[in-house]
């Protein structure tokens, strides 16, 4: 096997879960864990090298988005893989025991231990678990832009409301103030009005000088 | 029939091999090591290392007890290939580096309906010989 000695930690550390296997022949050769801590972090299992005592596997981490990319055939697995800083390598011996790992910067792993540049997603070399995983992330997406949609929608209708509601507001401050200068003139006039009679009064009572 | 590994099927609840497999007369092509005697050319993975199936399901046991196989030469090449490219270079190193073929019999197991890319599980049965069968016809 490949010397990956200048890599080597004291353990994986990684409490994952196993989903399903994407890529089998007689075995196991990728296959899809989960953080057993948190459902959202995925990982992917690639059978990497053997020998008399163990087989390598590398593990890198894969997003949501890379993954929808590499099932709609736009990145391969190796870029799956590259997209990472850094990637996992675990020997395990026939007993699932943990003989070595290695944490290894991506531009670092072994030419032999990566896929091609032609390894895109192929329905018919994959197993029915991708198929089903594939169409899991179709159906969140699906969802997710619904839910998408629905927030612009629930936003323009927010906006749309609010504006409502200061049209609304400005009317009421033009009423009143239409309301306030009617009852201005109101006045107005009957303090003319007032005037004018007091004025009348006093002509009529006051002798007439002239 | 007398299965090769009818003691393994016993431990696992499905029915192993499923009700579907049936018997055939036919060529058949399968990947092996250098050395036809190879113990690996012939032993399935689940029976070779069967801890390796932990927390797999029993339908997943039971596959893991067949031998993979292939109609023809070029499916058998083309899947090769194929999962060279997905995994890596050397993958040869645990599927194998020869495409060897074997005209089979009803008598020799239960096998699966072929899918699209050629391939088919089968299910031995006891004493198949395969080693001295099967013969090497070319290199991958």
């Amino acid at each position: 096997m490949e010397n990956l000695e200048n890599y080597k930690i004291a353990s994986l550390g990684l409490a994952l879960q196993r989903k399903g296997d994407l890529l089998y022949h007689e075995g196991p050769l990728l296959t899809h864990f989960i953080n057993s801590e948190n459902a959202n972090e995925h990982y992917f299992y690639k059978w990497s090298d053997i020998d008399e005592n163990c087989n390598r596997w590398l593990i890198f981490k894969v997003t949501i988005e890379n993954l929808t990319s590499f099932f709609e055939g736009s990145i391969t697995l190796l870029q799956l893989i590259q997209n990472n800083q850094f990637v996992y390598f675990v020997d395990l011996d026939t007993d699932i025991n943990e003989v070595n790992a290695f944490i290894c910067p991506t531009n670092k792993i072994p030419n032999d231990y990566l896929p091609s540049g032609k390894s895109f997603f192929k329905e018919s070399q994959y197993e029915k678990y991708a198929l089903t995983l594939r169409n899991e992330l179709q159906k969140e997406a699906k969802s997710s832009k619904e839910n998408e949609i629905m927030e612009v929608l629930l936003i323009q209708l927010l906006a749309i409301k609010n504006k409502q509601q200061n049209q609304d507001t400005l009317l009421e401050i033009i009423l009143n103030k239409l309301n306030r200068g009617r009852q201005n003139d109101e006045y107005l006039s009957q303090s003319i009005l007032l005037t004018d009679s007091i004025n009348l009064s006093r002509s009529i009572n006051e002798p007439i000088l002239n | 029939m007398d299965f090769q590994f009818l003691e393994d099927f016993k431990k696992i609840s499905v029915k192993c091999p499923p009700e579907s497999y049936i018997s055939k007369n036919m060529q058949v092509f399968r990947w092996v090591f250098d050395d036809i005697t190879d113990e690996r050319n012939f032993q399935p993975l689940f029976y070779r290392n069967p801890k390796k199936y932990l927390g797999a399901s029993d339908w997943e046991k039971c596959k893991g007890l067949a031998l993979s196989l292939f109609i023809s030469e070029d499916f058998a090449k083309n899947r090769f290939y194929d999962l060279k490219d997905t995994t890596c270079p050397i993958a040869y190193k645990v599927l194998g580096t020869n495409v060897a073929k074997c005209d089979i019999t009803e008598n020799d197991g239960l096998n699966e309906e072929p899918n699209n890319i050629g391939h088919f599980n089968h299910h031995p049965v006891k004493n198949h010989d395969y080693e001295n069968r099967f013969t090497i016809i070319s290199k991958l």
